[in-house]
């Protein structure tokens, strides 16, 4: 259904064919108006309720704040884990805000807007980027809709995660490849956004071959191919480098007793972190107890199996195509290159949260939607197509939201809502607290007449900051006041070893406790 | 010591500005390709309808005159059509005979239309003699090369096609380095001229702020009268007549193609380089200085224009820049956000780098050359070297106007370009064949020469 005007050779029904071309022209703009609906009410709609916010999310908030309220890059010691770029974005929105971190309410309010946004500008990119790849619209709108109404999508993308933003940079960074005009500043923006990306989070390096090819295969034989390629590259370069340039300044480069470790004292280093990041491995593809598949099995297949299988399969088709002919079908094979490229990151084997799939999504996606939009555009007949298509869209979008009820109905943010209102009416500011980061910057950031908790700190840092852990509370648990558990935190305490809190826990009795189903949170106070 | 601090980041953020804007000007043409379509020679020739005054200014020249005169008459234009004129000042005996022995052996040939023009009085410097010649001249287009120039056979065939063809009154077509392989910085000079010519020039002749080059500019009788001739006190006349065709609001047409480039060669010497630098610096902040440009209508014509003639003084802040930025980096604890933005200048440094080493590419594709791995280490250890180079010409050329000094240093002409065509294969061929020997006499004799 491209506007692929092959009738237009017929001289007689050329003004005719120009109308209806015209028609339709518009009815394919305004076919781009849906998916961004459907995108930002799916993302909306009870954001602020369902899911519960996550620690991960707290601590790119707390980073952000620390960028906005201390000029620095995290509120305890930098240890390098991930790049800055994220939370230097977040500090961005944030300032623009009128009430800033509590314009939305509680402080990660602001963080899921952002990522709503987010949200919207991914379908946008992917819809346009997906439809310039194998040109079929419908493509691009199957891709979208999938992407927006996916369970899975739908659950990790509401969160305030690093990877909602480093796929919207990757994808940005593809768009611009895409819609280029034989431009080569367009090419190093898209160079530039890319080295956004790998800032944002490392593993984006896992697409880098894929783009790298599909840049190549879109400047070659031009006569500015040179420049777009070095251009490209020497503008992510130039970003990337502000990284380990930043951390030479700061002569944490280079880990403590290396050679050219400068500073003869203990210290964090990025390459030290890169090292030790590398070293983990949590089992491969080929280890059935790997993350890769309790996650696969336990978070990811029940929340969405049929995009697993249909992108899985989609990814499968579109690679044997495109190999089978590179020129023609180079969409297929570089849709399916992104997608695989992901996969093989997820299987490899090292260390994964299960919200790591995140960026896998658009392009399972965009796959699926290729392989079905360009089936449609060999139909013989548009309206049969477009019947198809509606159809389609109508049986994917009401599978979809039946299978994401609680997306769009549950409120559990409400026990965390309960707990900080708790700690702020019962718990003084001074006291030393043990916390979970979903609540750090809501307890950090001063709110008009609201108590302040400058003793709050997470249980991470407790347990492995030695900062915190030995200079703040000597490794004694009767320094700690209160503890308070955010939902299933005893687990990842035991699993974590972390006995100072631990043994602050073991002293301690709940004095509130905050449920909704099967989430329970707590506010325990130490007994010394 | 805030002071200082405070100043270094002025500087970085004005270098950032202008490095910024360098590094976009030196890949424009491949930016906006319509703009390099536009500025392509005509892919056919119409009929010859103008005549061509040939303007010929030459000092101390005897050892290329002869052949340059030989090449002038050789172009592919009907030869009642093109009249030769040989500038030289009275007291240059050495080339006045060479440039009359060719001119009796042409006769013999029925060449007619070559003479020589002889002037006695001060200065004896390029735009006087470009006066004299123009006052004797009679051609409808009135045009300049200089002695050690290369030009191509069909050059006024393309000026009389465009000429005709799109009513325009002044064309400048390119001119090339082209012994990129000679000596450590005739890389980095061929490559100065490679993208001036084939990418900024392009931008300048868009916003209507041209700074026209020495030579293979070809000018109607008008518009030389109009504008009166060439300035004799401007040590860059050239840059000087392109700011008054500008202001006059007449179009200015810039004709590159790699084909038809005038070919030209290095300075031979460093200390040859020096002095051409200086004269152009100092020629741009005379021009700079007579403060015509500030008449432009436009402002972006008026900011081009301050730019690119205040452009050699703020090369030398950049050559400045980099040893200081350095220095602070060591010795100075500054905030870590602050300590990178006096580093972004070092990127686009860089970035300029990367681009000339691109450019290199591009060149000798164009020409057919090929580069060697050495000539890429070469132009890389000579990179910072060559700027700080054109940052003591900059800086030479201040001190020489602030002092009132302004005579013609001239560069020498040995024909390193010509002895490159003339073994039949570029001085690269050579060097990719074999060890440097080869080169190594030639530019021994360049230096002889000199």
């Amino acid at each position: 259904m491209v506007s692929s005007g092959s009738d237009s050779n017929n001289s007689r029904g050329n003004a005719s064919t120009e109308r209806r071309a015209d028609r339709w022209q518009r009815v394919h703009h305004a076919a781009l108006i849906g998916p961004l609906v459907v995108a930002f009410v799916s993302h909306a709609f009870n954001l602020f309720n369902y899911p519960l916010y996550l620690g991960d999310e707290g601590i790119y908030l707390e980073q952000a704040w620390a960028v906005l309220r201390e000029a620095r890059l995290s509120p305890y010691t930098y240890i390098y884990d991930h790049a800055p770029a994220g939370w230097l974005v977040i500090a961005a929105w944030t300032v623009l805000l009128p009430k800033q971190f509590f314009t939305f309410g509680m402080a990660l309010n602001s963080g899921r807007v952002l990522m709503l946004i987010t949200h919207v500008i991914s379908v946008f990119l992917l819809y346009e980027t997906t439809r310039r790849l194998v040109g079929s619209r419908s493509a691009g709108l199957i891709a979208g809709v999938i992407f927006s109404l996916s369970p899975l999508a739908l659950f990790y993308q509401r969160m305030l995660l690093l990877d909602n933003l480093m796929a919207l940079w990757v994808l940005l960074a593809l768009y611009l490849i895409v819609s280029n005009r034989d431009r080569v500043v367009t090419l190093m923006v898209s160079g530039l956004v890319f080295g956004v990306a790998l800032l944002t989070k490392e593993n984006a390096v896992f697409f880098s071959p894929v783009i790298g090819y599909l840049l190549y295969t879109s400047v070659r034989g031009k006569p500015f191919y040179r420049f777009g390629l070095v251009g490209w590259a020497f503008c992510a370069f130039s970003v990337v480098s502000a990284y380990p340039m930043y951390a030479w300044l700061k002569s944490e480069l280079l880990p403590t007793g290396s050679i050219l470790g400068s500073s003869p004292s203990e210290h964090v280093s990025l390459i030290g972190t890169l090292v030790w990041q590398m070293s983990r491995s949590q089992g491969s593809i080929m280890d059935p107890n790997s993350l890769f598949w309790a996650f696969s099995i336990e978070r990811w297949w029940p929340k969405d199996a049929a995009l697993l299988v249909a992108g899985a399969g989609a990814t499968a088709v579109n690679l044997g195509l495109g190999l089978a002919d590179r020129s023609r079908r180079r969409g297929f094979l570089v849709a399916s290159l992104m997608s695989l490229a992901y996969i093989i990151y997820l299987a490899r084997g090292s260390v994964m949260l299960d919200f790591y799939v995140l960026p896998l999504l658009p392009f399972l996606a965009m796959n699926v939607g290729i392989l079905f939009g360009k089936t449609l555009d060999a139909l013989p007949w548009r309206i049969l197509s477009v019947t198809i298509l509606v159809l389609a869209i109508g049986i994917i979008a009401m599978v979809y939201i039946q299978g994401s009820q609680d997306h769009y109905t549950l409120n559990l943010v409400q026990v965390q809502a309960q707990q900080l209102q708790y700690i702020r009416q019962n718990v003084p500011a001074k006291a030393v607290m043990v916390i979970d980061d979903d609540l750090w910057v809501d307890l950090h950031e001063s709110n008009g007449g609201e108590p302040v908790f400058p003793n709050a700190n997470s249980h991470w840092k407790v347990a492995q900051d030695p900062a915190i852990r030995d200079k703040l509370l000597h490794n004694d648990w009767r320094r700690i006041d209160y503890v308070v558990m955010s939902n299933k935190m005893y687990e990842v305490l035991k699993q974590n070893d972390e006995t100072l809190v631990l043994e602050a826990y073991q002293h301690s009795r709940p004095l509130a406790r905050f449920e909704k189903g099967d989430v329970e949170v707590e506010v325990r106070q130490v007994i010394k | 010591m805030s002071i200082l601090i405070l100043a270094v980041t002025a500087l970085s953020l004005a270098v950032i500005v202008q490095a910024a804007y360098t590094v976009y000007l030196m890949i424009y043409t491949w930016d906006q390709p319509e703009a390099y379509e536009a500025a392509h020679a005509p892919p056919a020739f119409i009929e010859p309808r103008l005549s061509f005054t040939v303007l010929l200014p030459a000092r101390h020249e005897e050892e290329v005159i002869q052949e340059t005169i030989e090449r002038v008459i050789r172009t592919n234009y009907p030869r009642e059509l093109v009249e030769t004129i040989v500038i030289c000042e009275a007291g240059d005996r050495g080339t006045i005979a060479k440039a009359e022995e060719k001119i009796a052996s042409l006769r013999k040939q029925g060449f007619n239309n070559v003479r020589v023009a002889v002037f006695d009085d001060q200065p004896i410097n390029k735009p006087h003699g470009l006066n004299v010649g123009f006052a004797q001249s009679h051609g409808d287009v009135v045009t300049i090369f200089d002695a050690e120039d290369e030009i191509h056979p069909d050059i006024l065939n393309i000026v009389n096609t465009v000429m005709v063809q799109e009513g325009v009154r002044v064309v400048q077509c390119g001119v090339q380095l082209m012994n990129f392989d000679s000596s450590w910085y005739s890389t980095l000079n061929v490559l100065e001229y490679f993208f001036w010519f084939k990418s900024r020039l392009h931008y300048h002749a868009r916003v209507g702020m041209t700074t026209l080059g020495g030579n293979t500019v070809f000018f109607t009788r008008d518009v030389v009268e109009r504008i009166g001739g060439w300035d004799e006190r401007n040590l860059t006349e050239d840059a000087d007549v392109g700011i008054r065709i500008s202001l006059l609001g007449e179009r200015i047409r810039i004709v590159y193609d790699d084909r038809y480039v005038t070919k030209e060669e290095t300075p031979p010497t460093l200390g040859h380089f020096i002095r051409q630098r200086t004269r152009w610096s100092q020629g741009f902040l005379q021009t700079l200085k007579k403060g015509l440009w500030m008449h432009m209508p436009t402002f972006e014509q008026r900011l081009l224009a301050l730019y690119t003639l205040g452009f050699p003084t703020a090369q030398s802040l950049l050559a400045l820049y980099v040893p200081v930025s350095v220095w602070m980096m060591f010795s100075v604890k500054l905030p870590v956000a602050w300590a990178m933005l006096l580093l972004t200048p070092i990127y686009l440094l860089l970035a300029h780098y990367v681009i000339s080493v691109v450019g290199l590419f591009e060149f000798t594709e164009a020409h057919k050359l090929h580069p060697t791995p050495q000539t890429i280490v070469k132009m890389t250890l000579g990179y910072l070297p060559y700027q700080w180079v054109l940052g003591y010409a900059a800086l030479r050329a201040t001190v020489r106007e602030l002092r009132g000094i302004n005579n013609w240093e001239k560069t020498a002409h040995v024909g390193a370009h010509r002895q490159m065509a003339q073994s039949g294969q570029p001085a690269a061929a050579g060097a990719a064949s074999g060890p440097s020997e080869e080169r190594g006499t030639n530019s021994g004799r360049d230096r002889d020469a000199a």
